[in-house]
Order: C-alpha cells, then sequence, then structure tokens
C-alpha cells in the first residue's frame, strides 16, 4: 500500500492544509498574535505546542476506554495542563532566553482550544496512533502558520530574520524605515488575513 | 461500582500520577533553572556597567566568570557605609573598582508601569551623576508599546545621562512623550530621554520610580563623592 493512501498519513496531512487549525478554522489566534514578532520565539511555540498536543492526544487516546463521562473534560484538563506545566518547566532549563520571551503564553497553550479541541473530537473516538498522528499534524499545522506570519513580521517591522540582519544598511541610509505596524498586533490580523485568503484560493473553498 | 465512586477513584489516582511526575520533572530541573536565572541576573548587571553589550553573545561559563572576576556585590545602609551582615532595610549594590576607590556601580531598580513591575538594573559611574548604562530583565509591559522598555534603543539611550545638576541636586532622568529635542530646551536634554510611543504610562513609571530608587542612595552618593574630593 502506498504511504499516501494510508489513514495516519491522512490524518497527518489533513490539519496541514484542507484543515487547518488557523488558516481554516481560525483556531488559537490568541497565542499567534503574541509570540509571532520574531521567527525564533515562534518555532520554539510550535515545538511547545506540537510536543503538547501529541502527547495529550496520545495519552487521552489511551485513556479514552477508562475516563469517567462525567469528568471528562476535568481530566483532559489536567492530562494537557500537565504537559503544558513539563513543557513549560523543559524551555526554563533548556531555552531560558526564549522562554523568557515567550512568558507566560507557553502556560497559556492550556487554553488553546486546539488541543481541547482534537482531545473532544479525535482522541476520544481514536486509538493512540491515529491520535499521535493527528496531533503532530495539528501542531505543525499551527505552527508553520506562526513561522510564516512571524518571518513576515520580522522581516517588516525590524529588517532581521532570526536575529540576523536581512535589510542592508545602504537601504536605511537612502531613507528606508521599518514597518512599525507589523511588530504590533493590526500587523498579524492582516498577515493572517491575507493567508486565510490564499489558503481558500487555493483549496478552491 | 457506581459510576460516581468509580469517578472519584479515577479522579485520586490521576492527580497522585500527576504530582509524583510533575514534581520529579521540577525538582530534576531546578538545579538547571537555578543557574539560568543566576547568569541571566549576571548578564544583565553585566549589561548595566556597560562591560557587556546588548550585541554579545556570551556562553554562561563566560557570562560567570566575568562577573565574578569583575563585579563585586555590597550592601549599604541608607548613610552610605558598607554593611556585612544585611538586613532587609539595607540597599544592595554591584560595585566595580579600581584599586580602592569605585569605578562605576549598579543598583537595582524596580517601577511599575501599566500592568507591572520592571525589573532593571542602573549603573553610574563614579561621580554618581553619570548614568554608563540601564538594563531591563524583567516586565510584562504591552509587547511593541510598554514592552519596548527592555529594547536596546530605548536603554541606550540612558547612557551618558546625568542624573544630578551642577550644583548636585539629584533631578534622576526624566521619560518624556515624545522625543527629547522636540520638547526640552537644549541646556535641559542631558536628563531626559525619548518616551515609548503609546507608552506614556510605562515611561511615567520609569521617570517616577527611578527617581525614588536613586533618592533611596543618595546616603551612598554623598559619601562617595565626599570620599572622591577628599
Amino acid at each position: 500500500m502506498k504511504i499516501s493512501k494510508t489513514a495516519a498519513y491522512k490524518t497527518f496531512t489533513a490539519p496541514l492544509v484542507s484543515a487547518n487549525p488557523i488558516a481554516v478554522a481560525v483556531l488559537g489566534i490568541c497565542s499567534a498574535l503574541a509570540v509571532t514578532t520574531q521567527v525564533l520565539p515562534s518555532i520554539v511555540m510550535m515545538l511547545a505546542m506540537t510536543f503538547v498536543l501529541a502527547s495529550s492526544n496520545v495519552v487521552i487516546s489511551l485513556l479514552r476506554n477508562y475516563i469517567p463521562k462525567n469528568i471528562r473534560i476535568i481530566v483532559e484538563l489536567v492530562v494537557i495542563a500537565s504537559l503544558v506545566i513539563l513543557a513549560d518547566q523543559l524551555l526554563k532549563a533548556f531555552l531560558y532566553d526564549v522562554s523568557k520571551q515567550l512568558s507566560v503564553f507557553v502556560s497559556l497553550i492550556v487554553t488553546n482550544c486546539i488541543i481541547m479541541g482534537r482531545a473532544e473530537a479525535f482522541a476520544l473516538g481514536n486509538g493512540p496512533w491515529l491520535s499521535f498522528w493527528d496531533g503532530l499534524g495539528n501542531g505543525l499545522g499551527y505552527g508553520y502558520i506562526l513561522v510564516v506570519v512571524s518571518a513576515f513580521r520580522e522581516l517588516l517591522g525590524a529588517g532581521t530574520l532570526l536575529g540576523f540582519q536581512i535589510v542592508p544598511d545602504a537601504a536605511y541610509a537612502a531613507g528606508y524605515v521599518d514597518m512599525g505596524l507589523m511588530v504590533l498586533a493590526p500587523g498579524v490580523f492582516i498577515t493572517i488575513g491575507l493567508l486565510v485568503w490564499l489558503q481558500n484560493k487555493w483549496t478552491g473553498r | 461500582m457506581s459510576s460516581n465512586i468509580k469517578s472519584f477513584i479515577f479522579a485520586f489516582v490521576m492527580c497522585c500520577v500527576v504530582g509524583l511526575l510533575l514534581t520529579l520533572a521540577a525538582e530534576g530541573l531546578k538545579p538547571l533553572q537555578a543557574r539560568n536565572m543566576l547568569v541571566d541576573q549576571q548578564k544583565n548587571i553585566l549589561r548595566a556597567l556597560g562591560i557587556m553589550q546588548s550585541t554579545d553573545k556570551w556562553s554562561k561559563d563566560q557570562v560567570l566568570s566575568v562577573y565574578t572576576n569583575t563585579v563585586e556585590s555590597i550592601y549599604v545602609d541608607a548613610a552610605g557605609s558598607l554593611v556585612e551582615q544585611p538586613s532587609d532595610a539595607d540597599l544592595p549594590m554591584y560595585v566595580i573598582r579600581e584599586g580602592d576607590s569605585i569605578q562605576r556601580y549598579a543598583i537595582p531598580f524596580k517601577a511599575y508601569g501599566l500592568w507591572s513591575w520592571i525589573h532593571g538594573y542602573i549603573a553610574l559611574d563614579g561621580d554618581a551623576s553619570t548614568v554608563v548604562g540601564m538594563s531591563v530583565y524583567k516586565h510584562a509591559e504591552t509587547p511593541g508599546l510598554g514592552g519596548e522598555c527592555d529594547k536596546p534603543w530605548f536603554l541606550n539611550q540612558f547612557v551618558d545621562k546625568k542624573i544630578r545638576k551642577p550644583n548636585g541636586q539629584l533631578v534622576s532622568v526624566g521619560v518624556v512623550k515624545g522625543k527629547v529635542v522636540d520638547t526640552i530646551a537644549s541646556d535641559q536634554q542631558a536628563y531626559y530621554v525619548d518616551g515609548m510611543s503609546g507608552a506614556t504610562i510605562t515611561g511615567v513609571g520609569i521617570e517616577r520610580d527611578l527617581r525614588t530608587t536613586l533618592q533611596q542612595y543618595e546616603g551612598f552618593a554623598s559619601a562617595l563623592l565626599k570620599e572622591k574630593q577628599s
């Protein structure tokens, strides 16, 4: 069987394009606004989010036949919150500067509706293998939009990418000015709006 | 077994397992985190003192060794004399000596902006009136507006500003709304820096609490000046 025919492949790729959590479902916008002023924090946010999403999906999927129905949401939240605390602690230990930059937004992954949404909509009804791919796909689908948006914002707003200066000094000397708007919140709305439009144009919705 | 009892048991077991795992993770990572925090603090003191530039990328060991070799951490009381056994009322500071005399010193400050306490260090020259640098290491102001207070463009403005009139009176450094060149008379510009656009309250907070902090250290400053004169 070709790899593109497997259920895991389909589960993984759907949230990357056709069911993208940000561009199609417009979920998780709050953190997308906050962390995308630079590329590096966006990449770390993508990794943290993917880690939490994939692991929470697997854990909840493994427990799905044992979780009592009446405390289902609480159990899901406890699993998600624990994983987020773990991710936060790991960042503080190994990537301190980036964790300072992300500050409260790592802990706020708990409230990211993508995670709860995938737990409810997918992990409770599917096995751990598929749930893992669903989590991975959604995490990366969320993350790559973040990285694309932040690349635009950092390049236009500060003239750098990953902290390296891209716009040459000569351009500044000739009167080029960084676009301050891109660093502020409206910059994200404009960029994400354009991305959503491109995406829908491309997938023909 | 009724479903309620099953729920309770499930919740109880889950709490125990999760609590244990998180405790293990937090305890296991604590030494690494404490070291990161120490390096971060020392890095900010070195930045304020002008030893490390904001563009420098030093390794953790480099920061620790430079700090240990150059900076001395001391406490003074309100009158400005050295305290061996610090109490809560005494003031911390970080000094660089050249021979016996203090060449420059950094003092920690915290200022309340719009949403949060802004923590940082301001370093002064041995003349107790020229700013040699400032750093901000913790705040929760709006990114892009008040959040600019930890950016080099804002902090670097403080370098070479004066906190004292030639007659010795403490005026601190003011944060103006807009640009200094547009609003302040040219003979007063040494006491002001440009504000952050869209963040008037953050600027007002920094100006107010910076002055309060510097006032607390006036005892030390006058003792230092007297020592230099004699």
